[in-house]
């Protein structure tokens, strides 16, 4: 198992958001989250990720090792990747700096040498191609006046760049175009292997029809409370979540 | 009665600066009593022991002047010769032989009647330093560095320094400092800078002080018509720091840019205080000073802009920002405009904050170390200023002095 999730929990500011979430992601399977807003799916993001500010308890592995006392970067450079819901904006701090920073504190931490110059900008050139980012974003600062699109573009790329083992992707569908949905989507699909795994949070069947998913989710108040194959999802899409809560009330 | 003399006789007018003064409230040097009778007890230094030279060559095809304790080392420098029409002189020299010193280019033309205390007593202990005249129309072909040391011989010494500096019509010059000192001493250093008609300077001033080491500057600048000041200061160290930069426009069409980066390191205090007299038609000024400031240091910014009656058209802008590394490192800035023209562009602005932890968050989500998130985000914060840097080579020095300097703070600051 990639990632294995017991009993998380996580409350912020005394507001208990995950109440016992339980998930495991064999490697190089993808699966979706999908729920109502607020229901927890973003905050089960940034706990995966590291993020600070959370009290939590429960286990997170990843490839076998607890990761739930591991600082945020760590876990990046291990090879976990969160693409943000809300990509966040780093007035000044050239991308392309940024980025090569980032590669090669991840290559150093696996023993990896250290990209140079040019080898870096080739890798640059072949990642921004996989998901057609203009080089004119690639020489701005991080996110800087990035129309929504183009920040959740942005996000695919340097998920492309950091060739993680396990990438969540938060809503990355929300804000793009039809084409660059698709334009995305096949992204994604070029970085799919058998070693890396996909958690991929959306609110949309249609992500599902491009990267189409071995199980699909869902997550209601803080807990997974039905999970199945795609079908799933085209389920939800015609009835709603009403449809889980009403087996809920059967089994209950 | 020589300027020195004059500037005795102000002194007796003048008290000791305190908190009670406006000007002087966030720093103010109460040792200074104690400081002076060291000095003036002492016999004056007149050729002190060169202790270690000056650790900041840029490798630049430059002239080099270096300055130790006020006094012109010609032995270690690298002057312009008579022939480029820019002459650099100990100040003394320049006074005794006069052949320059035209009555309103003497010593003391400016600082008599806008020095403050401690100028006027640097001039009435007749304080050494450099005497720079560019002819006019020349255009300096070479950087002029000035490497002041100041290599203090007892525990509270200060070490006075007086530079005149005058650019004739249609001269320019770039001119770059280094200012060092370490150990428990002062530099109390003042300067007079006369630009004539279309005469520009560019001037930069890179303080490197060490951590007990203060500082006390004066820089006064008359600009007449069409002349260009270009003042870059980076105030990189130092205990306790106070510059003050007075720039009277007298002339039409006069331009003023002042720079500033201010990295007061951890428990320490740096204040900049400017002024700029607009006093005449179309003049304009354009001040940026940022500071980013270590855990419990303090950055003070007071900036004057004072609009004469009938200085119409005049543009003026000035902003500051500043950056608090941790929850106890302060920033006082305080614009402080007077505007006695009806027909003017005045601005300014200022901002204040913490590093944004989203940003920092996200950044390490990627795989850098808090600090290196920090660091790249206070880089960003400094760079457009420092790439305002004249010269290559001056520039990349300070970018790393900076990023250096960043590295220790944040490891101090965190
Ligand atoms: N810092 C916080 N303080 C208090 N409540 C918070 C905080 N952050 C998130 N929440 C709450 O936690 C709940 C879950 O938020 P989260 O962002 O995880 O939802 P989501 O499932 O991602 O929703 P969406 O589909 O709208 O993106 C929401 O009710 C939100 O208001
Ligand atoms: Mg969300």
């Amino acid at each position: 198992m990639l990632l294995e999730i017991e009993n998380l929990r996580a409350s912020i500011e005394g507001k208990e958001i995950l109440k016992g979430v339980n998930l495991s992601v064999p490697a190089g399977e993808v699966h979706a989250i999908m729920g109502p807003n607020g229901s927890g799916k973003s905050t089960l993001s940034s706990v995966i990720a590291g993020k600070d500010g959370y009290e939590t308890s429960g286990s997170i592995r990843f490839d076998g090792q607890e990761i739930s006392d591991w600082e945020p970067e760590i876990r990046a450079r291990e090879g976990m990747f969160l693409a943000f819901q809300y990509p966040v904006e780093l007035p000044g701090v050239g991308l392309s700096s940024f980025l090569r920073a980032c590669v090669n504190e991840r290559r150093k931490h696996i023993g990896q040498s250290e990209l140079d110059a040019s080898s870096f900008l080739a890798l640059m050139r072949e990642k921004a191609a996989l998901v057609e980012l203009s080089q004119d974003l690639i020489r701005r600062p991080v996110n800087q006046g990035f129309s929504g699109g183009e920040k959740k573009r942005n996000e695919i790329f340097q998920m492309a760049m950091l060739d993680p083992r396990m990438a969540i992707l938060d809503e990355t569908d929300s804000g793009l175009d039809i084409d660059a949905l698709r334009i995305v989507a096949e992204g994604v699909n070029k970085l799919r292997n058998p070693q890396r795994s996909l958690l991929v949070i959306t609110h949309y069947q249609r992500l599902l029809e491009y990267i189409v998913p071995d199980r699909v989710h869902v997550l209601i108040d803080g807990a997974i409370v039905m999970s199945g194959d795609r079908t799933l999802a085209l389920a939800l899409e015609e009835k709603g979540y009403d449809l889980v809560r009403a087996e809920q009330e059967v089994s209950s | 009665m020589s300027y020195s003399d004059q500037a005795a006789g102000n002194l007796l007018n003048h008290k000791l600066p305190d908190y009670r003064d406006e000007d002087w409230k966030y720093t103010h040097y109460s040792g200074f009593e104690h400081y002076k009778k060291l000095q003036t007890s002492g016999n004056p230094i007149a050729h002190p022991p060169l202790a270690r030279r000056s650790t900041t060559p840029f490798h630049e095809d430059a002239w080099i002047a270096v300055v130790v304790n006020g006094i012109l080392q010609a032995n270690l420098s690298n002057l312009p010769n008579h022939s480029t029409g820019i002459r650099v002189a100990k100040l003394s020299e320049a006074i005794s032989d006069d052949s320059g010193l035209e009555p309103g280019y003497s010593p003391g033309a400016l600082a008599l009647a806008k020095g403050h205390y401690y100028s006027q007593w640097a001039m009435a202990q007749g304080a050494e330093g450099l005497f720079i005249r560019v002819n006019s129309g020349i255009v300096a072909e070479k950087h002029l560095l000035i490497h002041t040391i100041n290599d203090i011989q007892q525990p509270q010494q200060v070490l006075p320094t007086h530079h005149l500096i005058v650019l004739e019509s249609n001269a320019a010059l770039t001119l770059s400092e280094t200012q060092e000192g370490s150990g428990e001493g002062m530099s109390l250093s003042l300067q007079e800078i006369h630009l004539s008609n279309q005469a520009r300077l560019e001037h930069s001033q890179l303080q490197l002080w060490g951590n007990e080491f203060e500082c006390i500057q004066q820089v006064l600048v008359a600009q007449q018509t069409e002349s260009h000041y270009a003042h870059f200061a980076y105030c990189g160290g130092g205990a306790k720091v106070r510059n003050q930069l007075t720039v009277m426009q007298e002339g039409q069409l006069a331009l003023t840019e002042l720079t500033g980066l201010v990295l007061p390191g951890v428990g320490k205090h740096v204040d900049n205080q400017t002024l700029i007299h607009h006093q005449s038609p179309h003049t304009s000024s354009r001040q940026r000073y940022r500071s980013l400031v270590a855990r419990e240091g303090t950055s003070v910014f007071n900036g004057k802009v004072y609009v004469n009656p009938g200085a119409q058209k005049t543009d003026a802008y000035q902003h500051h920002a500043s950056l608090l590394m941790h929850e106890t490192a302060v920033s006082n800035a305080k614009p402080e405009l007077e505007i006695y023209a009806d027909d003017v562009k005045c601005s300014h602005g200022a901002t204040a904050g913490m590093l944004d932890a989203g940003e920092i968050h996200y950044m390490r989500s990627r795989g850098l170390s808090e600090v290196q998130a920090r660091m790249m985000l206070q880089e960003a914060f400094v760079r457009d200023l420092l790439d305002s840097l004249p010269g290559e080579s001056l520039r990349l020095w300070c970018h790393n002095h900076c990023s250096d300097r960043l590295n220790v703070l944040n490891q101090l600051s965190i």
